[in-house]
């Protein structure tokens, strides 16, 4: 909050906005809060779909306790109607009924007065809009395909589970599906605008014998091409590293995305950098998703409702980042009944409860992960003061009535690693608060102020307080509408401001010490955009958009200009509110689609993307170490990126499908280090900084199959990724670290019975590319390296295979607490995949290698580090439902 | 600090990871590269400039760069220096020595090419007590605080006089770097091997100021060496030597302050 209040301060444009977004509170919001919509909102099911007027109310009186009060001569009781719905609101059943009764309602306290109506001329267009849930929790299901059959007109739910068709009146056959659910496929007759919530009931896949046919493949509805939905499922089915479960690392096994190396939670994407990914949860970024110095993430999976990864063709809602976001929304928590979950494994202890607060209208959940390792360190460091990493999350939500519905969502983790006087700590604060409102049965608007903030200290005095800190940390006010214009035709379009407060690295101490030498940065963003998702004729779809954002630096703050031997030529001070720079850019984007029938299609898209803060490191290692942000500014132009994209899709029964996406990626104003560049506490850090361009290509191709007793995928990935910056190697392309031309991935996932599911990965990639020594030379009795050219020779190639097996510990299937054990092993053939490869190092008597002490008796040695050979483990999982 | 921030690390290299040898073919590339390592001081004596050529592959003698002519300008005044012996690479000058405030420039020159280098000495503060430590049979020289401005000190450890002394080498050298500066490669360094050598041995430390430029090369020279392979390597790049026309090594100018201790 201190920097809203900052902003606030300083800002008139900011202030502007808080109040318009205040008024629009106060004059939307309370009238929503204040009307007793109770009666309206909690949806339910008839046993009845035609009958007369008279069954259907005392139907309805039964299922709500609802009275209703009319005068029989208006409104006819024995006249006979046929309507059904799968699951409706109140006012869902009456608006149907009241449309072919011919009656207008209305509530009156606990009772609802029918009353004859004017005959309405007949809508020429119908809505039918609503949400699609998980039947026995209540969780909205994300990306889930409603289609009108014989129109092969469809849409998929947005990121809250709402959907919305217009349509002519008239009775239709819809299917409503989504991977890993039985598929409702059922008649929908529309007479007058209606919601609903649609229920989907969730399929084990052990027992699935019948797959339903013909069903459009989801991805066949989905224009965006360079997206990855990765179900959370996938990730807990996946062999883990100590058989903690990890988000972040199942992106390993996803063509076109490289993670650093084993023991790393960096991850490369399409040929970009590592700082161009962009990790939002729940609409809240996360700048560092380590613990442990990267062996594990941060995101616990269990929490998780759903994953989607954009490879540089973002939505044009979603931006900041050159190569990819991860968008994960986390699970809102059962609002049917309690459950308590939780894992208890090697590494840490994992604890879930969520439940209803008010069943179908408000739900929590809450997770917390500890780690369990300090009595292990304690054994070798009786000074030992902390030593444990932490994650929490919590959510609730409230249906406020049928249109509204807010989130809380948080997230806390930290790393604490302390011995007497030192030590190091970092955090991870995100916290987001959304409105989802249906403004009408097209419209759909979901408001977002979200905050978060990491911050990482290296303490050298714990006694008082000295550290060296760098921080980030930003906050965001958004909208995002959807307007669903009619089948096939969806606008979305929304504004967002943000605000950006960083330190890039600064020694803080409680006694009195030199005040901080390098500045202080205060950036803000404001963006809108618009896009369209239309669907043209039977083959033809387009998503066309266009991004605009705006990024202002403002003081107080202070810049070093310099000249091009980067070499200080003036400093400016500015002071505080003051817009010292300014950057506006248009990312604008467009996706083709042509269907070849009803099971494939090609894609072809284009699109642009803005980078505004840059991770700056020159660390080569694969962990969380001293790392600074730095916004847009003076000295450091945005990163910008044109993508270029072909794609062929196509999906076969038994939920089969295959897609190859060619792409091609073009980078300016990426940076780079001069040679052996000084990042910590450097006052002049923006001289060590080197800018030039990047290109990217490759072709990725993936055999998938989501659901069935086996399930899994295959995936090839042919990449290049190159750099040139004129100061290194006069300018010469070089391959970037990520550019590992060849890369396969499988996994695969096996219910071999209704107690047992194997999990298997196996990946493959060319070794990762390093500068390599073209010779040697002493200077002090030590052997210099002597290098060529950048990243000139590669590592060894990694190869790596991941077994799991779960055993599900309940004889019963139907058994309210249900337990499991998972025994992993991670690297099952023991590959010594290098993570570091030394030529400095000397072998000692004992068969170590260490760096020698003695100058006089050199005789060194190439070495690799590898890490994580054979490692089993076992957890211990539990469900209480 | 160090430990507690080592604690994460030491999980990862106890029980998941180890360093092993490895055969990593080079490609070498050092044909017509030339190399300087010179530390003029401000002892009067005959000072020395070696010139060789890197060599291909680990291990491997430098060869010398013989033939070149080698000049140091002390402001104005140029100072021959003469190759002794002929063919070594070493090249001496008449007795001088080097001085606070003066400029010494080094012309190369060596197969039509000329290398330039320019340094200037920086004060050197008083040496400070030595820190030595028992382990077994011995002893250990250990890193201790050095005074506030960077320097390096070469301690040169003989027990060539002891009854310890049992083999041809009874030598050690160990240089401890105090760069004043704030690295991650640096505070993670790798682990270095201990020597130990028996009582009755001569330290001889000389302790070296150091440029701003010199101590530029020094940090990337170790950040390419001692500090390397360690758990947050930086980006590989060869160490910016003050020499022109991609000479390696560094021509440098120190003040020395020096002692002897016999270790008992």
């Amino acid at each position: 909050m201190e920097i809203i209040m900052k902003l606030w301060r300083r800002d008139v444009s900011s202030l502007i906005c808080c109040t318009v977004l205040s008024l629009t509170l106060l004059f939307v919001v309370t009238p929503a809060l204040s009307q007793d919509d109770s009666l309206y909102d909690k949806p339910f099911a008839i046993a009845i779909n035609h009958g007369s007027l008279a069954m259907y109310i005392q139907e309805i009186e039964q299922r709500t306790g609802v009275h209703f009060s009319l005068n029989p001569r208006q409104v006819n009781l024995n006249q006979e109607i046929k309507f059904a719905l799968s699951s409706g609101t109140l006012d869902a059943w009456l608006r149907g009924l009241g449309e072919q009764a011919g009656f207008q309602f209305e509530q009156i306290e606990k009772q609802i007065v029918l009353k004859h109506s004017r005959k309405a001329q007949p809508a020429d267009r119908i809505a039918w809009s609503g949400y699609v849930r998980d039947i026995n929790s209540g969780e909205a299901l994300i990306g889930a395909a409603v289609i009108v059959g014989d129109q092969h007109l469809g849409v998929a739910t947005n990121a809250y589970g709402f959907f919305s068709l217009t349509l002519k009146p008239g009775t239709y056959d819809v299917q409503v599906s989504f991977i890993g659910y039985k598929p409702l496929v059922r008649k929908v007759r529309l007479v007058a605008d209606v919601q609903e919530t649609v229920l989907l009931a969730e399929e084990p896949p052990i027992l699935r014998s019948v797959e339903v046919k013909d069903l459009p493949p989801d991805q066949l509805e989905e224009v965006q091409t360079g997206k990855v939905h990765v179900r959370p499922s996938t990730v807990q089915e996946r062999p883990a590293l100590f058989g903690e479960m990890d988000v972040i690392k199942s992106l390993e096994s996803v063509p076109g995305v490289k993670l650093h190396s084993d023991g790393s939670t960096f991850y490369y994407v399409r040929g970009g950098n590592r700082d161009q990914n962009l990790l939002l949860l729940d609409d809240a970024p996360v700048y560092n998703p380590s613990h442990m110095l990267g062996l594990f993430s941060t995101v616990i999976p269990d929490a998780v409702g759903d994953i989607q990864l954009y490879k540089g063709d973002m939505p044009a809602s979603l931006g900041g980042r050159l190569s990819s976001v991860m968008d994960i929304h986390t699970r809102r928590g059962n609002d049917q009944k309690t459950q308590i979950w939780g894992n208890v494994g090697v590494i840490s202890t994992k604890l879930g409860v969520e439940g209803p607060i008010r069943p179908n209208k408000s739900s929590f959940l809450v997770t917390a992960r500890a780690s369990r390792l300090k009595w292990l360190f304690e054994l070798a460091d009786r000074n030992l003061k902390q030593f444990y990493f932490f994650d929490l999350n919590a959510k609730i939500n409230f249906s406020l009535n049928a249109r509204n519905r807010i989130y809380f969502s948080l997230y806390n983790g930290a790393d604490h690693y302390f011995n007497t006087n030192a030590g190091l700590q970092w955090t991870n604060l995100a916290g987001s608060f959304r409105w989802n409102h249906q403004i009408n049965s097209k419209l759909f608007v979901n408001s977002t102020l979200a905050a978060s903030g990491y911050d990482y200290s290296l303490f050298v005095n714990v006694a008082d307080q000295t550290r060296w800190n760098s921080r980030i940390s930003n906050f965001t006010l958004k909208s995002d509408f959807g307007y669903y214009r009619k089948p096939g035709d969806e606008i979305t379009f929304g504004w967002s401001l943000s605000g950006f407060n960083m330190n890039p690295g600064n020694l803080l101490s409680a006694r009195p010490i030199t005040p901080p030498v390098i500045s202080i940065r205060n950036s803000t963003e404001w963006a809108g955009y618009i896009n369209r998702d239309h669907t043209v004729n039977r083959n033809l779809k387009l998503q066309y958009g266009i991004r605009a954002t705006d990024w202002v630096s403002t003081g107080p703050s202070f810049e070093f200009r310099f000249n091009n031997q980067h070499q200080v030529v003036d400093t400016a001070r500015y002071g505080q509110g003051v817009i010292y720079n300014q950057y506006g850019r248009l990312e604008p984007r467009v996706t083709v689609q042509w269907a070849l029938d009803s099971l494939s299609s090609l894609r072809a898209g284009i699109s642009r993307s803005i980078q505004n803060v840059h991770l700056i490191s020159n660390s080569i290692s694969p962990f969380t170490s001293l790392e600074v942000w730095l916004p847009s500014s003076i000295n450091i132009r945005p990163e910008t990126g044109l993508q270029y994209s072909v794609g062929y899709y196509r999906k076969w029964e038994k939920s089969l499908s295959v897609s190859g996406e060619v792409y091609y990626r073009q980078m300016n104003n990426l940076v780079d280090y001069a040679p052996h560049a000084s990042t910590l506490l450097n006052p002049l850090l923006e001289s060590e900084l080197r800018f030039g361009r990047g290109r990217a290509y490759g072709m990725e191709w993936l055999l998938r199959r989501e659901s069935g007793r086996f399930r899994g995928w295959l995936g090839y990935t042919f990449s290049r990724s190159l750099r040139t910056f004129e100061s290194i190697d006069s300018g010469q392309w070089f391959s970037a670290f990520s550019d590992r031309p060849h890369q396969i991935n499988l996994m695969i996932s096996w219910d071999t019975s209704p107690r047992w599911n194997l999990g298997l990965t196996w990946n493959y990639s060319t070794g990762t590319p390093y500068t390599a020594p073209v010779g040697f030379y002493y200077y002090q009795g030590k052997q210099v390296p002597v290098y060529d050219r950048k990243n000139n020779s590669r590592f060894p190639d990694y190869h790596r295979l991941d077994l799991s097996a779960t055993w599900r510990l309940n004889k019963n299937l139907e058994s309210k607490f249900i337990h499991s054990l998972t025994f992993s092993v991670y690297n099952l053939y023991g590959r010594k995949n290098a993570v570091f490869l030394n030529f400095s190092k000397q072998q000692q008597s004992d068969g170590s290698i260490k760096i020698p002490s003695d100058l006089l008796n050199v005789t060194n040695v190439a070495s690799q580090i590898f890490l994580f050979q054979f490692t089993p483990s076992l957890s211990y999982n539990f469900k209480w439902l | 600090m160090k430990r507690s921030v080592w604690l994460p690390l030491a999980f990862i290299g106890a029980c998941l990871g180890c360093e092993r040898p490895l055969n990593i073919p080079i490609k070498a590339n050092v044909t017509g590269k030339i190399a300087v390592e010179a530390t003029i001081t401000n002892e009067n004596r005959s000072q020395m400039v070696r010139l060789y050529q890197p060599h291909a592959a680990l291990n491997e003698p430098d060869l010398p760069a013989s033939g070149a002519d080698v000049t140091i300008m002390i402001n104005n005044t140029e100072l021959p220096l003469t190759e002794f012996p002929v063919g070594s690479g070493y090249y001496h000058s008449a007795p001088f020595r080097a001085l606070f405030g003066n400029t010494y420039t080094l012309i190369i020159k060596w197969h039509d090419k000329v290398y330039v280098g320019t340094d200037s000495p920086q004060p050197v503060e008083p040496l400070q007590s030595i820190n030595v430590s028992s382990a077994g049979d011995g002893y250990i020289l250990n890193q201790s605080n050095s005074g506030q401005l960077a320097n390096f000190i070469e301690n040169r450890i003989s027990w060539a006089n002891t009854s310890a002394c049992t083999s041809g080498n009874c030598f050690e050298t160990v240089i401890f770097y105090d760069l004043k500066n704030i690295d991650v490669n640096e505070v993670f360094k790798p682990g270095k091997s201990v020597e130990t050598f028996p009582s009755g041995s001569y330290i001889i430390r000389r302790k070296h100021s150091v440029s701003e430029i010199y101590k530029s090369y020094l940090r990337a020279m170790l950040s390419e060496t001692e500090w390397r392979g360690g758990y947050f390597d930086v980006q590989r790049d060869n160490a910016t030597s003050n020499m022109s026309g991609g000479c390696l090594g560094f021509f440098a100018t120190t003040t020395v302050v020096s002692d002897t201790i016999i270790v008992k």
